[in-house]
């Protein structure tokens, strides 16, 4: 590859550009060259990182990113406690608050079931969601619907059916294979409406 | 259905090529390494946004160059349907009617072709995979929702492979198994009732045409091997299979049942054809396949797909030979054939005729 001729700072920039999602070398390539010639831009990128790494943490309540711990809504007071929701990444929080449709809690599982990947039961945010079932009385698992999802959506209705906690999932309206992150307002609504028990 | 217009963009050694199409017969002569299979091969991606030949879809790009773009105008019941396919390095879009596809399977079994190349061969005398292949490959083109259902199922069979290779706590394996296997039943049994009513279909389609091509005293006969002797039988014991198999599982680390390791058995003359029909005999098993696929579709659509045939003529006797000519020129369909050298009996003053040479077509007048 072309960034081995660079000086070694140069071509790590590169390399850990080209770690990111969605980022090919060609890409880091520009972006790091971009940062090298706008140092005030690089400069600004570096602290906002580092800013972010301090001060945000999971929530130790329901894993969302956060600033306060516990988060906002899981210290909301207008927030519905009986109804749960399960997601897999924090920005599937985002994608379902921005429905204003959602009133009860989140638990955010950072992941899904994936041995090609690691991922175990135990690998996943799953401890700390048995503690949280006192007041619940209707779980909503918002996993998406890939064989992964509804590998982990089974997973945990089989946990949690014993405890007598109704447990549903939606998967109506999401497309198949398409992200929560994705979809849009309607489709979301339409998709909490259309839940199925499992 | 029929192709009219093929335009294609740095496509294996085409650089920039325009083809127009006729109904009938249409003939591509070339001596070997033109590019004959190259044009057959993009009217095949166009349609199914896949090629057989290939792993990685770099290799459809004209070396040195960075993409490919290939453009068709189609005819299907009377309307014509314009297909795009464009490909660069991790970019891949498919159009219908300048409308981008999000998913494979809202592409394919939009126009429907028939290919068959000396490889098909393989069909018979390779492995269950080949079998498996042609198989889905046909169900695919009819009901696309069997692509997304494949894929599903083969990525759960991935997960719980590794899973039983990587799991080392007893408890979090089997309650995971269990998980995959949920899905993997409610998948298979799809897949095998799919694979069974078509095996069916071609079962029904082959012997009409068998017989014309073989003498009566021969039969043929494809058996879908799956879980049961019937098609209720096998879906009835399919989650049991599953079940009872899973501590032999556990302890190969392996998965040992479900639909991807089915097979079709085809059977010529009582006896199993890969092992007891001779080479002619096992072409000529394969022509009636074909053959059986292009009535399924034609069928099912109400139009005859569009034939393709990479070198096939020069490989089967004159009666066979003969027999395809015959099924060609009967009723409206549409046949691009490709040979290296031009046979007169093949032609008419009417059919159009390709001359390929090193990526270059020019039609001979
Ligand atoms: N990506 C590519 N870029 C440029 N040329 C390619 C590419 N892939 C294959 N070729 C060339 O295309 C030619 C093969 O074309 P094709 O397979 O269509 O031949 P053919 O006319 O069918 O020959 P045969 O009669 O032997 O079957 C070869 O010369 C090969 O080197
Ligand atoms: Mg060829
Ligand atoms: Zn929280």
């Amino acid at each position: 590859m072309d960034y081995l001729y660079y000086p070694q700072a140069l071509s790590d920039l590169i390399i850990s550009f080209s770690r990111l999602p969605g980022v090919g070398p060609k890409t880091a390539g520009r972006l790091a060259f971009y940062l090298l010639q706008h140092s005030d831009d690089a400069e600004q990128l570096a602290r906002t990182i580092t800013t972010a790494l301090r001060e945000i943490r999971q929530c130790t309540v329901c894993g969302n990113y956060t600033e306060a711990d516990p988060c906002k809504i899981c210290a909301g007071e207008r927030r519905d406690r009986t109804v749960l929701c399960i997601v897999e990444q924090p920005r599937d929080v985002v994608a379902l608050e921005k429905t204003r449709e959602f009133k009860g809690i989140y638990h955010v599982l950072h992941g899904v079931l994936s041995p090609m990947e690691g991922i175990g039961p135990e690998q996943l945010n799953l401890a700390n969601l048995l503690k949280r079932l006192d007041n619940v009385k209707e779980v909503i698992i918002a996993v998406n619907p890939s064989v992964e999802g509804e590998a982990t959506a089974l997973y945990i209705a089989r946990i949690l059916k014993p405890l007598g906690t109704k447990v549903t999932r939606i998967a109506h309206g999401l497309p198949v294979g398409g992200d929560l992150e994705y979809a849009d307002e309607v489709t979301i609504t339409r998709a909490l409406e259309g839940r199925r028990q499992l | 259905m029929y192709i009219k217009d093929l335009h294609l963009k740095n496509f294996r050694n085409y650089k920039v090529q325009h083809i127009q199409f006729q109904q009938g017969i249409n003939l591509l002569i070339g001596s070997n390494g033109q590019g004959k299979t190259n044009i057959i091969e993009a009217i095949n991606y166009l349609l199914t946004g896949k090629s057989y030949r290939i792993k990685q879809e770099d290799e459809l790009i004209l070396w040195e160059e960075n993409s490919f773009y290939l453009n068709g105008i189609f005819n299907v019941v009377d309307r014509d349907i314009n297909l795009e396919s464009y490909y660069e390095p991790r970019k891949k879009v498919m159009k219908i009617n300048q409308l981008s596809c999000k998913k494979l399977s809202d592409y394919v079994g939009t126009i429907n072709a028939v290919f068959f190349s000396p490889d098909d061969l393989n069909i018979i005398k390779k492995g269950p995979q080949e079998r498996r292949r042609f198989l889905d490959h046909l169900i695919s083109q009819l009901r696309p929702a069997h692509i997304p259902l494949l894929n599903s199922y083969l990525r759960i069979i991935k997960q719980k492979n590794i899973l039983l290779k990587s799991e080392k706590n007893y408890n979090l394996l089997k309650s995971q198994i269990q998980v995959w296997n949920e899905q993997l039943i409610e998948l298979g049994l799809k897949i095998i009732k799919n694979r069974w009513d078509f095996t069916d279909r071609l079962n029904e389609y082959c012997s009409p045409i068998f017989n014309q091509i073989f003498s009566p005293e021969y039969n043929m006969d494809l058996i879908y091997l799956t879980t049961g002797k019937s098609l209720e039988e096998a879906l009835e014991n399919f989650p049991d299979y599953i079940f009872k198999k899973m501590a032999q599982e556990i302890e190969r680390k392996a998965v040992l049942v479900g639909p991807h390791r089915d097979d079709v058995q085809i059977i010529f003359n009582n006896k199993e054809a890969k092992l007891f029909a001779s080479q002619g005999q096992q072409r000529a098993l394969v022509l009636c396949l074909k053959l059986a696929e292009m009535e399924i579709i034609l069928n099912e659509k109400g139009e005859y797909p569009i034939l393709l045939l990479d070198d096939v003529l020069s490989e089967l006797d004159s009666y066979r030979r003969q027999y395809l000519m015959n099924y060609i020129r009967s009723s409206q369909k549409q046949t691009i054939i490709t040979m290296t050298d031009l046979e007169e009996e093949l032609i008419t003053c009417d059919t159009p005729i390709f001359e390929v040479n090193k990526g270059r077509i020019r039609r001979k007048d």
